[in-house]
């Protein structure tokens, strides 16, 4: 609790700063004016904060340029755009991750993980934005081949082998999504919403699942040299027990704690990857923020982001406790 | 000066790192793979058939040819032109340029800040590290990335477009390099405080060096090999990082463009078919990265195995 | 005829492959155990003590292997046996009790679910039945308020209390043999005692054999009925404890024991062996010992010598071979 409290701090610390930086700045702006009137900016800097905070409290991050209406509501409407992304690219991670990770551990010398640590080198070199145009060039808008002669068969055949027809869409939500509650529709439920969501999440999945296998891997072979492991295979215990019970629950452990700090990067992704795909999240928004100068919804998307680092530490934390016995969740860590 | 650069070769002959690199084909490769787009890079003016900044000789009606080989091209745009009719060739060749300066720019920057806060941290500890520490894990917990965008979203905006756009190589150097910083001045402060336990400092001490000789001369010079390992994977990283604030808009213009920009500019036309505008430059923009994090990787196993245990 | 013993291992090669070749870590190790005997292991850090005990249920770390010899258990060669095989013996005929207790239990399993598991490989029982075996075996190890261990972590426990966890873990499918890499040498010097004395007694209770790997020759006197001397992994000297104690042959062995605290005058400089043991990489020729040996000739430099009986101790020496030459001439030329 202790630590989380602090976590807290620091990123509201981390979010003044920002803040303070950008009203300062603008002043410099020609819409200097209009900033004034509506940010009072002839006060100083600590009263704008101490103004500024006490309404955040009260759920008050200002009103949109652009959009006319409260910053909060604004991104209440497309946060959940951005949490589907977000979910459906960490299941991938975490199902395709763990057993490739495992299995490059136990079999380090075998062809297969040789092939998945090469193939996750040179994923940590493919920025995530160029995933994500390629994927579309493939499965969205589709690949004609026509290398080989098609007057042989073979040649035929290797074309349409290699050609992609492509059909996956590459742009938006879709229009068939189901309403949840509030604000949120998903597009979990509908062949339509689904297939929309595979490109976007694919490419987000691609960033970190590189880095993930790599976690998952060294943690694990670590484990697989120490002591208890090798205690474990001499009370007799079948390799089956010693690798995923003994050794997993052991890995897992460093990895849920990257793991939630990787979450606050893939939001920083989510940026990138919504404005290849046009999907209209927060992190689009964002983006669109920026370009038409709307402060306070840059700003109350900060905050936004802000608050779900806290709230990943804080689950990460409740996660972590759970799974480790060392650490009591009393309130005093161990 | 001979005799000692000769000696000095000689002893990198012998060195444990040049019989490393000689024995892994990956690090060769990667290097001479470097090495030449580094050239080519350097001396794009002379190799790049046209100057893509030269408005004059950029002609519309050249635009969206494709490269050799396809129906259409045009043998004097090896690979194809884009939407503005430039040639790609020589534009991916300046873009490589302005990529790499960025990347080495920033890496210079936050290897001088970490360096410099590194030592501080770990050398004074106290309120001095703590202050420190808390400034980068808050900004590691943000990921550089989104610092980067918010520093950069925050100068467009105070720039303007045009202004941002013609001080953008030394805007983005700065905004990558200050995002960064906290990865090496973790590295640095980590091994500081293992060089700190060890006797030659305390030795230093007790014949009453000052602190400042204590850090560059004797400290410094001890923590350099992480710092180095560190730097290669950052440089991959800092490159990175600019094509994605390229790629939203918040790096170079398209008059001046990088790898990042010239993947923007492509992918607006990905849709009508000219896959190449944004997937050539997307192809070097890759191996560039790779190479670089391939000789990271080798650099980490040679000099440093247990990096990564801090 | 000489009854077969329990284990017998014969010339057994331990190998590590590095890049760069393979390092030998033993060489020809040949010894055996009878049932209820207790045989001691010793030598300084890195003699190959804990590869030789490893070695006998296959467990040496990657990248060491077994390269060559015989580990016989009841008549089958354990290092030819398959993984499925060697699994029914591991923890169940041969038990292993490790170094560093706090090491040694998972730290994120219960004590109850680490000990219930073993019994699980091995019985087709009940969870509960498992449980009761459990408990009886933590009563035997004298631990205080069993009921509750079962569901603690090891992270709740002294090291003196794991280590009586993990003697409970050996005793759980009564074994032939426990094979107990330094049990005691993590612990505190004051528990240490209590401990050995605790593995001791149950020993000698159900009749186990022991193979008890140490540096302390203190214990091995106190514990054991056979002692090995290792030497650079190879066997230097082995017979009865109370002789090779009393008269050692090999000058290693006469060096360790000078070295004792005991055995020299009280504020006296205690006796060291000069020079320290090479590595695995360059290992001298001939007699490991060689570099450090006072009695060293060409012939000790040049090839490793064949182990001769003195007394009822095989030693590997030419100094303790010739002497015994000599004494034969002695005794011919006198009749």
């Amino acid at each position: 609790m202790f630590v989380i409290s602090v976590i807290a701090f620091a990123i509201q610390d981390g979010l003044g700063d920002p803040l303070q930086e950008m009203v300062g700045m603008s002043v410099s702006q020609e819409e200097r004016e209009v900033l004034r009137d509506e940010l009072g900016l002839n006060d100083p800097v600590l009263v704008q904060y101490l103004r500024f905070a006490g309404n955040a409290l009260q759920g008050d991050l200002g009103d949109s340029y652009f959009y006319s209406k409260p910053t909060l509501e604004v991104i209440a409407e497309h946060l959940p755009a951005t949490l589907e992304l977000v979910i459906g690219a960490s299941l991938m991670i975490m199902l395709l991750s763990v057993p490739i990770g495992v299995y490059a551990a136990i079999r380090p010398q075998a062809w297969l993980s040789k092939f998945f640590m090469g193939v996750s080198t040179v994923g940590i070199s493919i920025p995530v934005f160029l995933t994500a145009i390629v994927l579309i060039q493939i499965f969205s808008i589709g690949v004609t081949v026509a290398w080989f002669p098609a007057d042989t068969g073979w040649g035929q055949w290797l074309n349409g082998a290699l050609s992609t027809e492509g059909g996956l869409p590459s742009y938006g939500r879709g229009d068939d999504l189901t309403h949840l509650f509030g604000t949120w529709y998903s597009g979990f439920f509908t062949r339509e919403g689904l297939m929309h969501l595979v490109l976007p999440c694919v490419s987000l999945a691609s960033i970190m699942l590189p880095l993930f296998i790599r976690l998952v891997r060294a943690e694990m072979m670590e484990v697989l040299q120490s002591d208890y492991i090798r205690y474990a295979r001499a009370k007799g215990l079948s390799a089956g027990r010693v690798n995923f019970l003994h050794a997993l629950k052991n890995t897992m452990l460093p990895v849920i704690t990257v793991g939630g700090v990787q979450i606050g990067i893939m939001v920083a992704y989510t940026i990138l990857t919504e404005t290849v795909f046009q999907w209209p999240g927060v992190g689009l928004m964002f983006l669109e923020a920026i370009t038409r100068s709307d402060i306070p919804l840059i700003v109350a998307y900060l905050m936004v982001v802000g608050l779900i680092f806290v709230i990943t530490n804080t689950l990460v934390d409740l996660v972590y406790g759970l799974v480790n016995p060392t650490v009591k969740l009393t309130g005093k860590k161990a | 000066m001979t005799t000692a650069t000769l000696s000095r070769w000689d002893r990198f002959r012998d060195s444990f790192l040049w019989y490393s690199f000689k024995r892994d084909k990956v690090a060769i490769v990667s290097f001479f793979v470097l090495l030449l787009m580094v050239l080519a890079a350097v001396f794009a003016p002379l190799l790049a058939p046209t100057d893509p900044y030269d408005l004059a000789m950029i002609n519309i009606m050249n635009s969206e040819l494709p490269p050799v080989g396809m129906d259409g091209a045009d043998p004097a745009f090896p690979l194809g032109t884009d939407a503005q009719g430039r040639d790609m060739l020589s534009t991916i060749l300046y873009g490589t340029r302005v990529s790499l300066l960025i990347g080495f720019g920033a890496v210079v920057l936050q290897a001088t800040l970490g360096i410099l806060f590194g030592l501080l941290a770990g050398y004074l500890g106290g309120r001095v590290d703590s202050i420190l520490m808390r400034i980068a894990d808050v900004q590691l917990s943000f990921s550089t990335l989104m610092v980067a965008i918010i520093v950069g979203a925050v100068f467009k905006a105070s720039f303007g477009n045009l202004m941002f756009g013609e001080i953008a190589i030394y805007m983005l150097i700065f905004i990558i390099g200050v995002a960064e910083w906290p990865q090496i001045a973790r590295t640095v402060r980590a091994s500081v405080l293992a060089e700190k336990k060890k006797e030659y400092v305390d030795a230093a001490k007790v014949m009453g060096f000052r602190t400042n000789r204590i850090m560059f001369r004797h400290i410094l010079p001890n923590t350099l090999s992480p710092i180095f390992v560190i730097a290669t994977v950052q440089i991959a990283n800092a490159i990175i990082s600019e094509a994605a604030l390229s790629f939203l808009g918040l790096g170079m213009p398209e008059t001046q463009p990088s790898l990042g920009s010239l993947i923007k500019s492509g992918f607006d036309y990905i849709q009508s078919g000219s896959w190449w505008i944004t997937l050539i430059p997307g192809l070097v923009l890759v191996v560039l990265v790779l190479v670089i994090n391939l000789l990271g990787d080798w650099l980490r196993d040679v000099m440093n195995p247990r990096l990564y245990k801090g | 005829m000489k009854k077969t013993p329990l284990l017998e291992v014969k010339d057994l090669d331990v190998r590590f492959a590095v890049r760069g070749g393979d390092l030998t870590a033993l060489r020809g190790i040949s010894f055996s155990l009878d049932k209820g005997e207790r045989l001691g292991l010793v030598g300084e850090s890195g003699a190959g003590k804990s590869v030789a005990a490893f070695s006998i249920l296959n467990l040496v770390a990657r990248p060491g292997y077994i390269a060559g010899g015989q580990i016989l258990f009841e008549g089958r060669d354990l290092a030819a046996m398959s993984e499925r095989e060697l699994r029914k013996i591991r923890g169940n005929r041969i038990a292993m009790i490790f170094q560093d207790p706090m090491m040694t239990l998972n730290p994120v399993l219960s004590i109850g679910t680490q000990m219930v598991e073993a019994i699980k490989a091995h019985r087709r029982i009940s969870t509960k039945a498992a449980r009761d075996i459990a408990l009886d075996r933590l009563r035997k190890v004298q631990i205080p308020s069993p009921e509750k261990r079962l569901d603690q972590y090891p992270h709740e426990l002294s090291g003196g209390m794991r280590q009586r966890v993990i003697i409970a873990v050996a005793l759980l499918l009564d074994p032939e043999i426990i094979i107990a890499d330094e049990p005691t040498t993590a612990l505190d010097v004051t528990i240490q005692a209590e401990i050995m004395a605790l593995l001791l007694e149950l020993c000698e209770q159900d009749n186990v054999a022991l193979m008890l790997i140490t540096h302390d020759l203190g214990v091995v006197s106190q514990v054991t009925q056979r002692m090995l001397v290792m030497y650079s992994g190879r066997i230097i000297e082995q017979g009865p404890t109370r002789e090779i104690i009393n008269d050692a042959q090999h000058p290693y062995t006469q060096g360790l024991i000078n070295a004792l605290p005991q055995m020299g005058e009280p504020g006296a400089r205690l006796f060291q062996i000069p020079g320290s043991m090479p590595s695995l990489k360059n290992v001298p020729t001939g007699c490991p010992f060689h570099p450090r040996c006072r009695f060293a000739t060409d012939q000790c430099r040049q090839t490793m010598p064949e182990y001769v009986r003195s007394g009822n101790v095989d030693v590997a020496c030419y100094e303790v071979s010739n002497l015994i030459e000599q004494e034969k001439h002695m005794q011919e030329a006198g009749s």
